[in-house]
């Protein structure tokens, strides 16, 4: 449902906005004139930290990311974003074997600021906080384990296409983040919850970034 | 005549039942099943294979034995065990299996009883989602 949403939302973004820019432009309005709206699509590799239950418990396969940029430039903007890997499951002694095949889904915001190297580099250090969920087993008999995910990051983006019709850049999006996983609603015995409930994570993407402005 | 609105109400509490009572697993939650198997003489039984199952069935010698099993241990040298699983609405009963020549010593009604299973039902767990099945007495033939 949400990757539902996100989808109508960044489609929607990026069908209104060049009607939205022609509208403004004659007015001068000097705050439309700094805003850019980013979508972008990545490839990701994630890995947990080895020694805890994700890291023990989950092969995760290559995924997908989806952010969405919100900007004035020269100011701090806010993302959005939405991911998802699939994942094979190894032996472990916590899920039974019950399940065969595991996937994540995570959804969340982040602040960021761009920093324009040169004409064609720019780096955008980023703040964020997600909601990573992973599923077991297939419908209805499925199993979630919800976890809290606080990350920083940096991304380097590469021009490869300047005001395309004079309406968006095009570039090229490479990432790795960092961040700590907290399970903390998950309800297990005392000796095995910090095995369970904490992990840390190293993320890296690359992918294409359309900037709308 | 049919009052719609009146029915609106109804129809979300029927709907919230069927999403919530169809889950089969409780999300964000693991049961443990903690417990120390002992001797005839109260020492700790350690290198005991034990078989945790949900399902049991009877031999052609009446003998209920696993059909199949979730986890496969041998007790360490203080004869502890420790098993986890995911957390279920319905379905709560295991099984703790024991192979020959080990049999578990259980109080029936009173009566000491030899048997090569036990069962509990994880519904009396703590609010750690822990089941301390305590002392198990295992006699060996």
């Amino acid at each position: 449902m949400r990757k539902v949403f996100f989808f109508f939302t960044v489609s929607f973004v990026l069908l209104a906005y060049p009607a939205v820019t022609q509208e403004l432009t004659p007015k001068k309005n000097k705050f439309w004139d700094k805003f850019s709206v980013e979508p972008s699509v990545e490839a990701q590799y994630r890995k947990f930290e080895r020694n805890t239950f994700l890291g023990d418990t989950y092969a995760l396969g290559l995924g997908y990311r989806m952010n969405l940029n919100l900007m004035v430039r020269g100011y701090p903007g806010i993302g959005f974003y939405s991911n998802g890997l699939n994942a094979s499951i190894e032996d472990t002694i916590f899920l039974g074997g019950f399940f065969k095949k595991a996937s994540t889904s995570e959804f969340g915001s982040y602040v960021f600021y761009k920093f324009n190297l040169n004409k064609k580099i720019a780096l955008s250090p980023e703040l964020g906080v997600g909601q990573l969920r992973v599923i077991h087993g297939e419908r209805p008999a499925r199993f979630f384990l919800n976890y809290r995910h606080v990350f920083s990051g940096l991304g380097i983006t590469y021009s490869l296409v300047r005001e395309k019709y004079g309406i968006f850049d095009m570039n090229l999006i490479v990432k790795v983040g960092y961040g700590t996983l907290n399970g903390k609603d998950i309800v297990i015995n005392p000796s095995d919850q910090n095995y369970v409930k904490r992990s840390t994570d190293f993320q890296s993407g690359l992918g294409i970034q359309f900037a709308f402005f | 005549m049919l009052n719609v609105k009146k029915l609106i109400g109804p129809f979300w509490y029927v709907l919230l039942f069927l999403c919530v009572g169809c889950k089969f697993y409780v999300d964000d939650s693991f049961d443990t099943f903690l417990g120390t198997l002992i001797n005839e003489s109260g020492l700790p039984a350690s290198d005991v294979e034990l078989i945790f199952t949900q399902e049991l069935e009877f031999t052609d010698n009446q003998t209920l034995v696993s059909r199949s099993f979730i986890y496969k241990l041998t007790t360490d040298e203080t004869g502890k065990f420790k098993f986890v699983v995911p957390s279920k609405s319905w379905d709560n009963l295991y099984f703790l299996e024991i192979k020959p020549p080990f049999q578990f010593e259980i109080d029936f009604f009173g009566e000491k009883e030899l048997r090569n299973y036990i069962q509990f039902s994880s519904t009396e767990k703590d609010k750690n989602g822990v089941l301390i099945l305590g002392n198990i007495k295992v006699i060996q033939k």
